[in-house]
């Protein structure tokens, strides 16, 4: 039987499924209260609970801009993170991602990357996406880092706009083409 | 070949090898071989042997070994079998 049930998008590392309703106590309620995995979400200060963790998995079902999915460990399918594509725009064929690791073990190597990379392939390949953009913090080196190898360029940042741990950080705004994304593979 | 790579790893992630066997020097093992780590090593292998790693080739270098394996192939140093 395979390892990762219903997935979406199969990785060496980790894969993608749809959310279950069981991520909500495998990881969301608990990881967006961890002040690791949260520094440098641009909006994630509010104490997360169980009850409002439900009601965003709710509303999932309904929404046709939005594609979340959940980050499994491809070998025995632990759920280690969540990640979007939002405000998806058929017309101009754009979407925003966003990713989250927050199972602290795998914060190694090349996770992020290739859950990053699971994504970008979901919306190039799948949803015929043209751009993918992204806005983060410019504190989150990890994410720039990870943004470089997959092919983002950044097009502009506002300066001092987050203010996290008494330090100011811009907001950094980057995207990657199809074209583009698909030369780096 | 290999212990130039050895010794690009060993600076950017702060450590030791050792004697270790490269299959054995993984990302779950070293500490500090995060993300950012994980790109800043690659970056300073392509900068040290010329040559650019594609996405598959940066998300399959898991170890040391792994990491041996693609610098060689793609120098064209990989030891004779």
């Amino acid at each position: 039987m395979d390892p990762v049930e219903n997935v979406y998008a199969a990785g060496t590392i980790v894969s993608l499924r749809p959310p279950a309703e069981a991520d909500i106590d495998a990881g969301w309620t608990a990881w967006f209260n961890d002040e690791t995995v949260v520094r440098h979400l641009v909006s994630q200060y509010w104490p997360n609970s169980r009850e409002s963790q439900r009601r965003y998995f709710d509303s999932l079902h309904a929404q046709r801009d939005r594609l979340v999915l959940s980050i499994v460990d491809s070998t025995d399918g632990k759920l280690v993170g969540t990640g979007s594509l939002s405000s998806i725009n058929f017309v101009h064929r754009y979407a925003y991602i966003a990713v989250v690791i927050g199972a602290r073990e795998f914060h190694k190597g090349p996770v992020a990357m290739e859950a990053y990379n699971l994504f970008l392939r979901v919306a190039f390949r799948r949803l015929n996406l043209r751009t993918v953009i992204s806005v983060s913090s410019s504190g989150n080196k990890s994410v720039h880092a990870v943004h470089r190898a997959v092919g983002f360029v950044e097009y502009g940042r506002i300066p001092a706009v987050y203010e996290t741990g008494g330090e100011l950080f811009d907001s950094v705004f980057s995207a990657v083409d199809a074209t583009s994304w698909l030369e780096r593979q | 070949m290999t212990d130039r790579i050895d010794a690009v790893f060993e600076s950017v992630m702060n450590t030791r090898i050792a004697g270790r066997h490269p299959e054995q020097v993984r990302a779950e093992t070293v500490a500090g071989w995060d993300s950012l780590r994980h790109m800043e090593l690659l970056l300073a292998l392509e900068k040290a042997f010329q040559i650019r790693f594609s996405v598959t080739e940066m998300i399959g270098m898991r170890s040391l070994a792994e990491i041996h394996h693609v610098v060689t192939t793609k120098t064209g140093t990989q030891p004779a079998r």
